[in-house]
Order: C-alpha cells, then sequence, then structure tokens
C-alpha cells in the first residue's frame, strides 16, 4: 500500500468516525431537547391546574364557610339597634344641663366573625333630653322620659333610631352585600394564605403531576413579594425558586391584589430527563466507543502490518544481496578460469579458487546466522551451561574479531576489572554475543574504531560493557535496534552490511543467561552496550 | 573483438566480486576502471572516459541510482546499467526512471551483449 493511499485511508476513517459522532451528537441534543420542552409543558399545565384547583378548593370552602349560613341581621323587627350599645361619655352641669353620647352599633351577620360594623353614634343634650330612662331589659331601647326644657312636654318611650335611618342602613347593606361578599372572601382567603396548607398544595401538586405522568420528586414554595416564605424544600435553595421556570400566580382575579406565586422546582429534573433516554444515549456512546476502539486496533494493525512488511521487504533485499554476490563471484571466478587465456596459468587458478572457496564460507557463515536465528525463534537454541570466566571469554572473542580489527586499523583495550569473573554460562553463545556486540562497534565506525571493553562485579553478577567511538545513533533507534531485522541503515545506501539479528541475537543470549542488556549512545558521538550476566542464571532477575 | 578496447565505469562496493568481475572483464578484452565506494564515483567519472557504466546499486554511503542521476548531468548518453540483486518492481522502475539503459538483476554480466551498448 503507498503512503498516499494510507494517508487517504486513515483521513477517510477519521472524517467518517468524527461525522458518526458528530450527527449522534446532535441527535442526541435534540432528543433530549424535545425531552425537556414536554417536560416543561407537561409541568407548566399541571402546575396551573393544581393553582386552579388550590384555589377553586379555597372558593368551595368560603361558599361552605359564609355564603350558606344565612347572616343575622336583626334580632327583633322593632330594636333595629341590635347588638351593642355603649355610653360613650355622660356630663352633667351645676345649672342641670346634662350631655350623653352613646354609641351603637349595628351588626350584620353572626356577632364576633362579621368584620362588618355599622357605628353610630347619638348624643343627647339637657336641650332635647330631659331624663332617659334605659331599659335593663331590652337594652336596645331608651325611653326618653323628658325632652328640651319643656319638662315632661313629652312624655313617653321613643324610639332613638328614626325610621329613615333604618331604611338607610338596610340600603347601605343591599348596596354593600356583594362587595362585602367578596371582601369578606377575598379577606378570608388572604387570612387563610397566610397559613396556606402546605400539605394541600402538596396533594394538588402531586395530583396533577401524577396525572401528567411525571413522576420524579419536586419541591415547592410560595414566593410573596417576590420573598420565598415558606413550601417544602431540602435540596433546593431559596434562590432556585426564584429562578425556577415552573411558577403560577394564586388567586390572579382577586380585587385586593397580593403577588403570591407558587414555585416548584424538580431538583433531579436533568436526571429524570436523561434518565428516561439512559437507553438511547448508553447505546450511541457504546456503539460509538466500539467504532472508535474497532478503528483505532485496525489502524493499529495496519501500522505494524505496513511496519513487518516493510521489515520483511527490507530483509529479503538484504538476504538476496548478501547471497547473491558471493553466488556471482563464484560463478564469475568459475566462468574466468574456464577462459583460454587463464586455463593455462596455474597461480591465476589457484587465485580464482582461493576466491571461490572465499565466497563460499561466507555464503556458509550466512547460512548459519539465519538458521541461528531461525532456532531461536522456535525456542530450539541449546545451551549447555557451564561455570566459565567470562574474562577468558572476551579474550577469545577479541582474538577471533582482531583480524577484521586490523583491517580498519582499529584499536580495542580491555579494562577487564571484575574481581569475580566466573559464572556460569554457555562458551559458544557467549562468544557469539561478544562478537555481535564487537562487530557492531567496527561496522558502526567511521575511520579506524576505537574499542573499550570493560567489566566489573556487582553483588549478583558480572556487568560488561563495550563502548565505542562510532556514528552513535538516536534515541527511536536505540528502542528499536533489539527487534529482529531492523537495521539502522535502510534504503539503498548500503552502508552496512548484515541482516538485522545480530542484536535480536545478543538480546535472546542474554535473555537465556537471565540477564539484562542495555544501550546507551548519542548520535556522532558513539555507543556503549551494557550487558549484566547473573553468577548463575537462576540468581537473575 | 574490438581494436579499441571498450572502457567500463565499475562500481562496485564488494571487494572480491568487484575484483572477480574486473578481471573477467578484462580477460574478455574491456579495459575496466572500478570503483569501490559511492562516494567517489561521480569524481573519478568526470576525470576518464568511459563508453559504459556499470553501477551497484547498494552502496556505501551514496546509493547506485544517486549517481546514475548525477552521471546523467555530466553526459547523456553513456549507456548505464545497474548491477544488483534488487529486483522488486519498483526498484527496476527507479533504474529507468534516472536514466538506466539497463537493469541487470542476475548480476551475471552477459558479455557478449555489453558491446551492442556502445553506439
Amino acid at each position: 500500500m503507498s503512503r498516499k493511499k494510507f494517508i487517504g485511508l486513515i483521513f477517510m476513517m477519521l472524517f467518517s468516525i468524527v461525522g458518526i459522532i458528530w450527527v449522534q451528537l446532535i441527535w442526541i441534543r435534540n432528543a433530549i431537547k424535545i425531552r425537556n420542552d414536554s417536560f416543561d409543558a407537561w409541568v407548566r399545565t399541571s402546575i396551573n391546574d393544581a393553582a386552579q384547583s388550590i384555589e377553586s378548593s379555597r372558593k368551595m370552602s368560603f361558599f361552605n364557610d359564609y355564603l350558606l349560613k344565612e347572616p343575622i341581621e336583626h334580632v327583633n323587627e322593632d330594636a333595629v339597634i341590635s347588638g351593642y350599645m355603649n355610653i360613650e361619655s355622660y356630663s352633667m352641669g351645676s345649672d342641670g344641663n346634662f350631655s350623653l353620647r352613646i354609641t351603637n352599633q349595628s351588626v350584620t351577620g353572626n356577632p364576633g366573625e362579621t368584620p362588618v360594623i355599622i357605628t353610630h353614634d347619638t348624643t343627647f343634650t339637657s336641650d332635647s333630653v330631659a331624663y332617659i330612662v334605659t331599659s335593663t331589659d331590652d337594652p336596645g331601647s331608651i325611653t326618653i322620659i323628658q325632652s328640651g326644657d319643656v319638662v315632661a312636654n313629652n312624655v313617653g318611650s321613643v324610639y332613638v333610631r328614626p325610621k329613615e335611618f333604618i331604611e338607610w342602613v338596610r340600603r347601605r347593606q343591599d348596596e354593600f352585600q356583594n362587595m362585602s361578599e367578596q371582601m369578606i372572601s377575598e379577606v378570608y382567603q388572604w387570612e387563610k394564605t397566610l397559613e396556606l396548607d402546605n400539605q394541600a398544595i402538596d396533594y394538588a401538586l402531586k395530583r396533577s403531576l401524577m396525572f401528567s405522568n411525571i413522576q420524579t420528586p419536586f419541591e415547592f414554595a410560595l414566593i410573596r413579594n417576590g420573598v420565598v416564605t415558606e413550601g417544602t424544600y431540602k435540596q433546593s435553595s431559596k434562590n432556585d425558586f426564584l429562578k425556577s421556570n415552573y411558577q403560577v400566580r394564586l388567586f390572579p382575579d382577586n380585587l385586593i391584589r397580593q403577588d403570591l406565586v407558587l414555585s416548584v422546582v424538580f431538583p433531579e429534573r436533568t436526571n429524570y430527563v436523561l434518565g428516561s433516554m439512559v437507553g438511547i444515549l448508553g447505546g450511541s456512546l457504546l456503539f460509538s466507543l466500539i467504532i472508535l476502539a474497532t478503528f483505532a486496533l485496525s489502524l493499529f494493525f495496519i501500522i505494524r502490518q505496513k511496519k513487518i512488511s516493510e521489515m520483511k521487504s527490507d530483509f529479503i533485499n538484504n538476504m538476496t544481496h548478501e547471497f547473491k554476490t558471493p553466488i556471482s563471484t563464484i560463478s564469475l571466478a568459475a566462468d574466468t578460469i574456464t577462459n583460454s587465456k587463464v586455463i593455462g596459468d596455474e597461480s591465476s587458478i589457484r587465485h580464482f579458487i582461493s576466491m571461490i572457496k572465499k565466497e563460499n564460507s561466507r555464503m556458509n557463515k550466512k547460512v548459519e546466522t539465519i538458521l541461528q536465528i531461525a532456532s531461536l525463534d522456535k525456542k530450539e537454541i541449546e545451551f549447555r551451561f557451564e561455570k566459565l570466566s567470562l574474562h577468558t571469554v572476551i579474550e577469545r572473542t577479541v582474538e577471533i574479531i582482531e583480524i577484521l580489527l586490523l583491517q580498519r586499523n582499529g584499536t580495542i583495550k580491555l579494562n577487564l576489572n571484575a574481581s569475580q569473573p566466573d559464572i556460569y554460562g554457555d562458551h559458544d553463545h557467549l562468544i557469539n554475543l561478544i562478537n555481535n556486540l564487537l562487530d557492531n562497534a567496527i561496522k558502526y565506525s567511521e575511520g579506524a574504531p576505537e574499542i573499550l571493553i570493560e567489566t566489573k562485579n556487582n553483588e549478583k553478577g558480572i556487568i560488561m560493557s563495550v563502548t565505542d567511538k562510532g556514528i552513535g545513533m538516536s534515541k527511536s533507534v536505540q528502542n528499536r535496534i533489539f527487534e529482529r531485522f531492523y537495521r539502522q541503515a535502510s534504503g539503498n545506501v548500503h552502508d552496512v552490511k548484515g541482516f538485522g539479528l545480530g542484536l535480536n541475537y545478543a538480546l535472546a543470549i542474554v535473555d537465556a543467561h537471565k540477564g539484562e542488556i542495555k544501550v546507551d549512545s548519542e548520535p556522532g558521538k558513539g555507543s556503549r552496550f551494557v550487558v549484566f550476566l547473573p553468577f548463575k542464571p537462576e540468581n537473575g532477575k | 573483438m574490438n581494436i579499441k578496447p571498450v572502457n567500463i565505469f565499475l562500481v562496485e562496493d564488494d571487494l572480491s566480486f568487484g575484483s572477480v568481475l574486473k578481471s573477467y572483464l578484462e580477460i574478455n578484452d574491456f579495459s575496466v576502471d572500478w570503483v569501490d565506494d559511492g562516494k567517489y564515483a561521480v569524481d573519478h567519472f568526470r576525470r576518464g572516459l568511459f563508453d559504459i557504466c556499470i553501477l551497484d546499486v547498494m552502496l556505501p554511503h551514496v546509493d547506485g541510482f544517486t549517481i546514475a542521476n548525477e552521471i546523467r548531468l555530466i553526459n547523456n548518453k553513456v549507456p548505464i546499467i545497474f548491477l544488483t540483486a534488487k529486483k522488486l518492481k519498483d526498484d527496476v522502475l527507479m533504474g529507468y526512471g534516472v536514466g538506466g539503459d539497463d537493469y541487470i538483476q542476475s548480476l551475471l554480466i552477459p558479455i557478449s551483449s555489453l558491446p551492442r551498448y556502445v553506439q
């Protein structure tokens, strides 16, 4: 797959997944909005119903308590001034003159309950009245015995109230009949709403919300003149009620205006609305996540596959080059020998035959390496652990590599400082391990390689380090060098030959010894491989 | 055989193969200039007069395709033959793309056909 197509594919996948999630979000948002709106609509209807039912229940009780009971107007027909009579003031001069003021209170309805009182003051003076006789039997009647200066001029019982006054009272009563009823009703309600029954409101709200099938807990409060007075609230603050969307004015038609608002708050409203959508939301979230996960996984696999196929083609390229070269050399050498000019020349033939042998052994070595790694792969590699001195192993390996080092004018320095160099290990594999490290140190040095091998002990084993002053490598390369077939040099520039197996093999050997291998490197300054090998594999990491 | 020997410019980093190929070509009456490092290839080409270039693709420092490109800037007539084990399709196309005249995959040089590259 070409890079362009790959990027295109990723872009398409990203685009579609973002699109899917976006569309889902829009759908969910719309659904929530619709739910919210319908919830709001239902609640508004419900609390309006509740307010109405509260009001009508008040009216009913008013009618029950008042209107259906006949107010007692007059105790009897004659005694119009029923009710109470007080002597407000009384004064008498030495000359026999006197003044008497009487307050009459005319009461409609049941005494004590009816607030409408008609008061009329009557003042008697010695100018008009000589004597007044009050009857204890009938508190409504006053008998004027003498009127004016004329003594006994008008002797006899008279009613203080003239007939016209009685008529006037009646008229007034009729005039204010309706109004007073209304006033009574409102004042009554006003008084009663001071102690508006929370239970009744609660009941009314519950009933109408239940009819609307809204089953989330609610709290309510009465707001009087913009101040939250009372209600059932535990979770919600007073502010919540003032800001609530669900408010309704109580008794809006009253003459005596009062700013009384019933405010309802649903503390779990959001949860309730979302809760009713939990299936849709959850499903959509789940499927989005699955799509996202699938996307990420397939991307991961594609990238890994791409990497593997790149490494594979690199390896095959590399291997064909590594094998084709000696094969071609041998073939060409054979062709050369058969040429008539050469076939008689013994020294030439010897030269070409030695060339053929050299190339043959080169191929053989390569086959060995590949077989080695194949056996590593199948865990078929055999280890024969024995007690050996790591220092001896290092020295032997250095002897082997010396020819290669001489060709490059390299130098190698040994600082074998471990006082306890004996470990249990596999001699041949350890030689290969050190050989691979030294081989890399030489391969990745420009000019004459300078190599330093050091050993030291720690309490568990030996730490061996191989340091070169070669080209070094970046952090990203360091992370990958132990991967199979990974080679720093790639593409057509063929600076360094190899299969990319050496360090992978080294890692396998160190693992088999239960040791550790680490690399520390800086581009341009060189690399340092540190190998830890425990005294005995079972004591290792 | 030509009276005037055909001059071959050979770039090959493998010492064994390079030396054997050089001997082989010389025995077959070609004159061979062999460079074993891509770094020096173009400089060397400038100094000589060559009839055919045989370039390895995988080389240290500078690859064969790059060398071919630079040779084409100097001389757009000299035949260029890539000599490599790389036989992936992309590589072959790349070889022709940079102005190569042939792409010998097997590394086995058909000696008899070499002169036909020379005008």
